[in-house]
Formats: structure tokens, C-alpha cells, sequence
């Protein structure tokens, strides 16, 4: 937060849907700045600045997000958002009209487009099941793996690129630190992701450690990109114009960068007609901040709590008690504009060793795909057995930001007589009986020799995990799930007599 | 002088054991003959009824999971006889098929070398045979 300016803020928060919940989450935080007040009464006619509130109440009027993943890091996703805030403002109107002496309040109320953009990593849970009987899938596409949990749920193991911070994660209440991938792969690909922005970037890098009375601890960060420039001053360059008795009044507002491209100016001018023949002007320069700023400050469990629900107060009291979770909540400021050197050494200082990350498309549930075969009970040699996988479909799911995943079946890998070989590779599933399938095979010995008397069918089933972040699905990663059924095969013979 | 009255006694007895011998010969060939002939429809039997005896019910046995083995009668009934039919020394035939057992009767006739030739009989002797097969089935060791 900047020092030592008018104590006014846009909050920013992303409302992202869990379940049938609608968690809000905050973002951030902005002077507020430059206001424009229209009167209602008015509709727009007349403009008054004003240097001090007495109350306003900020609402959002619209939101909508637009994400997208980034194409060389597919468990990174970027965020554009728009919104729209209305703010009512109430003050007495006593300060304003001084011969008014009703004191129910004037609403003034600014529109105001908020545009922003954010790079949100995809989020991992990244934990250990500690169940050796539980299934493990490669997780193709990208450089991890993916367990099933006995619920059906799926955790996703996959090297760590940024540190998040995620209400999804619910460890919080768990006392043994986890221990995930070494923090090394971490800042690894975090430099990497960042050697990928320009300079001047400016990163807010939200770093949360989360200290008890034991000895376990947890650390947690954030990291989120925002471009943004520091108000340094002001200057007047208004000027008079030529009176024009048909010109309308209207305003314009232009920006240019200094040649070494740290410093930023806004121009607005504002011409209100005539007969007023000057031309208000004002002039805003920006420079972006070369040493981080920090702030950090220690907050109870439960605050957290609140934080991710949206009950949030920003002035709450607590007291600090022992035996309990805190979390020490650092915003750092900083502004890339020199080397990746020093981005390595950003991510070096700012990216505790341990971390972890939360994917935030949520994991399709794999279908349960079963094997079908007719006929069932017992297969006959030189008779065709149809094969099918039953239960097969796409699997999709909605996760928080509009973000939609599902898992495409996209082929079948048969194993007929569990000899570990392939013998047959489809797109289709089969179809299932009385209809005659396309996935068939001919035994032309028993089973007899076979372990338990049965072939060992197995079908591999390969998904492609498709997310949709708005812009159509796009595959980012290949799971595979096995299934094996044992099959009996006899023979028929005939018996002579006579 | 004895020996010379008995000369010539020896040639009529050589002539009446050469008849008989000839007689016997006759019978056996004739005899093989008609075994041979039998032997070779009781192998047509066979064959056929093998053959009928593989032809199962395939929508009866997908339909209940490969549960129950039924012969399909058509089937075992065209197999039988197309085995049969390619058999010259089959005259005719009777196949029988039944849910799990198929009955074949085939008969011929064999043709004798001897016997019409020293005797007013026929030339050929009706012969016949029969066989039955089921189906067994089940896992076996491989084959």
C-alpha cells in the first residue's frame, strides 16, 4: 500500500463458485484515486472534485473474467477481468449547499470500469495419500501423476511452477507440515514463467507463513502480476483556447512514457464549452517503484477464515492467543526492471522452499469404465467375443473462474489374453450386447492353461484432460485408466458313440 | 500191382480240395469286402456326426452368457449331411438332431468278388451302420 496518500482504496475481489458455494476472495487493494462525481440530479451535466468524504459505500455492478492458460505452462492460467463499481458516496449536504438545512444525504455515485488482468496459477493439491493400493495414473501431458483418492477425487501431483495461496486449501487445520517437492522446482519455474513478461512489470508477491505453538509449520505464498504505476505528482496545464460558441463540452484523456520507459504520464483535459474558453488540464506522473515494499502483519487462523468467505473486516480486533494457528501475511512490492538476474533473485527471496499450489480447474471425476463381454460367463474358442467398455463417457466439471475440465475418452488399448501386448487399438468403445460390437476376438485355445483358468482381459483407457477457460477446450494433459476383468474361455468337443 | 490202380486217386482228390479252398477263399474275400464296406459308412456315421455335434446354437449360447450349449439343428443338421453327401459308397442316410445329441444311420451296399460268380446270388449286399455324438465342453487343458 502506498504511504502517506488520501486513505481510499478499490478493493478488488474474485467471487470463484465451490460447489453450490460462491466463495469471494479478495485480490487487492488501490488508491483511489482521481475520482469523477457526477450529481444524479444532473445526469452528468456538471463535475465537482471533491477532496474529502464522509462515507461512501462501493458496490459491484458487473464482473465478467476471462482466463485462459498459458500454453507453456498449462497449470498457469491468466485472468482478464472487467468490472464495473458503483460507489455511492453520502455526505452531509451541509458542507456542500450551504443554505440547505435538510440533512437527508445526497447520493453521488461514480461509475467506474475497473480493468485489470492477473495471472493465476492453475492450482495443484499437492499431499500425500500414503495409500500404497491406490491407483496411479500418469499424468502424460505434463511431468506428474494422478492419484485416486478412495472418495473419487482425484490429487494431482505435478511439479510446482509458483506458490498460491488458495482457499482451497483446506490443510489448515492439519498440525504435520506437509512436505511436497523441494522449493528448488519451484522458484525454478517461477523465474522461468517470469523470464516470459517484459520488464517493468511490477509483482505483487503476497507471501503468507503460517506459524503455530508446534513445531509444524506451513508456508504459503502468491504471487500475482499487476502493472501498475505509482502516482509521483501532479502538475496544471490548462490553457485558454479560442471560444468556439458551438463547441460542446467533453473531455480526453492521453498518456505517454518517458524514453527510459519508467516514467508514465496521464494528460486530461477537460473543455467545458463555451463561454468558458480555458482549458482545464491536468497532468499525472507515474513512476514505478524500484524497492519492495512490504507489509507484513500477523493474523489468526479464523481471519484467514473469514478472509477466504468474504466476511472480511478490515478493522476486526483479535487477540492473539497460543496454541493456535497464525499466519504472517506479507505484500511485497516490487518492480522488475532490470535483469532476470534479479528476477532469480526475486524468486529466490520471495518463494519460501516449500510450497505448494492448487490447480484451479477442478479434476474431472474418471468415469467408472467396465469391461463388457459377451458371452460373459464363458467364452467358447473359435467363437467371436465382443468386447466393450461400458460406462464410458465425458466426465466434465466446472471449476472457480468459469474454468471448465472434462475428460474425452479418446481410445482403447485391448489386452485380450493378458499377455501384456496390445492386440487391439480403437477409438470406439464397442458397443454393448444383443448388438453385434466391432471389438472382438477369436480364442483359439481354452483357458485352461491360464492362471485361475481365466484370460486376464485388460482395457487401457486413454483421456485427454481438456480445459475450457473461455476459449475452447484445449487439451493439456493425457490420463490413462486401466481396468481388468479375468474371462474364461472353454472349448467344445463332441462325444462319439454308437 | 496195387500202386498203379491207385494212380490217378490223388489228382481227383487235389481237384476236390482245390474247390473247397477256392470255395473258402471266395467266402473271405467276399466276406472282407463286405466288412471293408461297412467300415467305411460306420466312419461316414461318424464323421458326420461329429461334425453335426460342433454346430451349436451361437444366439442361444451369447444370450445366456455361454451358459447353455445347444445345438443349432439347422446347422448340425446341413453339416452332417454335406459330410454325407461326399461320401460315393452313402446311399442314404437318416440324421436326427436333438437339443444335445445328434443321431446319424447311413446305409450302402457292398459288392461281392466271388460268390455271384459260382453261385446264382447278387452282386452287391445291402450294409449299413450308425453313430451318436454330444457335444462336450468345458476348459480343457490347451491342445
Amino acid at each position: 500500500m502506498l504511504v502517506g496518500y488520501q486513505n481510499y482504496y478499490y478493493t478488488y475481489y474474485i467471487t470463484e463458485q465451490v460447489g453450490t458455494t460462491t466463495v469471494t476472495r479478495y485480490l487487492y487493494s488501490e488508491p483511489y484515486r482521481d475520482r469523477v462525481e457526477y450529481f444524479q440530479q444532473t445526469m452528468l451535466s456538471s463535475i465537482t472534485w471533491y477532496s474529502q468524504l464522509t462515507s461512501n459505500q462501493t458496490k459491484l455492478l458487473t464482473y465478467r473474467s476471462y482466463c485462459w492458460l498459458n500454453p507453456y505452462y498449462p497449470w498457469d492460467m491468466q485472468c482478464h477481468w472487467v468490472s464495473e463499481w458503483r460507489t455511492d458516496q453520502y455526505y452531509q449536504p451541509a458542507y456542500r449547499f450551504s443554505y440547505t438545512t435538510v440533512y437527508v444525504p445526497y447520493v453521488v455515485t461514480d461509475y467506474r470500469p475497473v480493468y485489470g488482468s492477473v495471472r493465476v496459477p492453475v492450482y495443484q493439491q499437492v499431499r500425500r495419500t500414503g495409500v500404497c493400493s491406490v491407483p496411479v495414473y500418469q499424468f502424460v501431458g505434463g511431468d506428474g501423476a494422478v492419484t485416486l483418492n478412495s472418495d473419487g477425487t482425484f490429487t494431482m501431483w505435478v511439479p510446482q511452477s509458483s506458490c498460491v495461496y488458495s482457499p482451497y486449501t483446506n490443510s489448515y487445520l492439519e498440525a504435520t507440515p506437509q512436505v511436497v517437492y523441494n522449493g528448488r522446482a519451484c522458484r525454478q519455474q517461477l523465474n522461468a514463467t517470469l523470464s516470459q513478461y517484459t520488464s517493468y512489470v511490477r509483482v505483487y508477491i503476497l507471501t503468507s507463513v503460517t506459524y503455530s505453538v508446534a513445531t509444524s509449520q506451513r508456508y504459503q505464498c502468491q504471487t500475482i502480476y499487476w502493472p501498475t504505476w505509482v502516482y509521483q505528482y501532479s502538475y496544471d496545464c490548462s490553457y485558454e483556447v479560442s471560444c468556439n460558441p458551438w463547441t460542446n463540452s467533453f473531455s480526453r484523456t492521453s498518456e505517454w512514457y518517458s524514453s527510459d520507459g519508467l516514467t508514465k504520464y496521464v494528460r486530461t483535459e477537460y473543455h467545458p464549452g463555451c463561454p468558458d474558453c480555458w482549458v482545464y488540464c491536468t497532468t499525472y506522473v507515474y513512476r514505478k517503484v524500484d524497492q519492495p515494499v512490504t507489509d507484513c502483519r500477523w493474523m489468526p487462523y479464523d481471519f484467514i477464515q473469514q478472509h477466504m468467505t468474504g466476511n472480511y473486516y478490515q478493522n476486526a480486533y483479535y487477540t492473539y492467543r497460543e496454541s493456535y494457528w497464525y499466519t504472517q501475511q506479507c505484500w511485497d512490492t516490487y518492480t522488475l526492471t532490470t535483469t532476470s538476474a534479479a528476477r532469480s533473485e526475486l524468486v529466490d527471496r520471495y518463494v519460501p522452499n516449500t510450497s505448494w499450489q492448487q490447480m484451479t480447474f477442478r479434476m474431472p471425476a474418471m468415469p467408472d469404465v467396465q469391461i463388457g463381454v459377451n458371452p460373459g460367463a464363458m467364452g467358447l474358442t473359435g467363437l467371436p467375443s465382443w468386447f466393450w467398455a461400458d460406462n464410458v463417457g465425458i466426465s466434465e466439471t466446472e471449476g472457480p473462474y468459469g474454468v471448465r475440465a472434462r475428460l474425452v475418452p479418446v481410445r482403447y488399448d485391448w489386452d485380450f489374453n493378458g499377455d501384456g501386448r496390445v492386440d487391439l487399438s480403437t477409438t470406439s468403445p464397442g458397443r454393448p450386447y444383443p448388438m453385434p460390437s466391432d471389438v472382438r476376438y477369436t480364442y483359439e485355445r481354452s483357458s485352461a492353461s491360464q492362471p485361475g483358468r481365466a484370460y486376464q482381459v485388460r482395457l487401457t483407457v486413454v483421456y485427454e484432460l481438456q480445459v475450457n477457460a473461455g476459449q475452447g477446450y484445449r487439451t493439456v494433459g493425457t490420463l490413462v485408466q486401466e481396468r481388468s476383468r479375468p474371462y474364461p474361455v472353454q472349448q467344445l468337443q463332441s462325444s462319439l458313440g454308437g | 500191382m496195387a500202386a498203379g490202380k491207385e494212380r490217378g486217386q490223388v489228382l481227383a482228390l487235389v481237384a476236390v480240395l482245390m474247390v473247397g479252398i477256392l470255395a473258402a477263399v471266395g467266402l473271405a474275400v467276399d466276406a472282407g469286402l463286405v466288412f471293408s464296406a461297412r467300415r467305411s459308412l460306420q466312419g461316414a456315421a461318424d464323421a458326420a456326426a461329429t461334425a453335426a455335434a460342433q454346430q451349436i446354437n451361437v444366439g442361444l449360447y451369447r444370450q445366456t452368457e455361454g451358459r447353455v450349449v445347444h445345438l443349432d439343428p439347422r446347422a448340425a443338421y446341413a453339416a452332417a449331411v454335406a459330410r454325407l453327401r461326399a461320401l460315393p459308397q452313402v446311399e442314404s442316410y437318416r440324421v436326427t438332431v436333438r437339443a444335445a445329441r445328434v443321431d446319424v444311420t447311413v446305409r450302402g451296399r457292398a459288392r461281392l468278388a466271388f460268390l455271384p460268380a459260382v453261385l446264382p446270388l447278387a452282386r452287391t449286399v445291402p450294409v449299413g451302420a450308425s453313430a451318436w455324438a454330444v457335444p462336450r465342453y468345458g476348459i480343457v487343458s490347451a491342445q
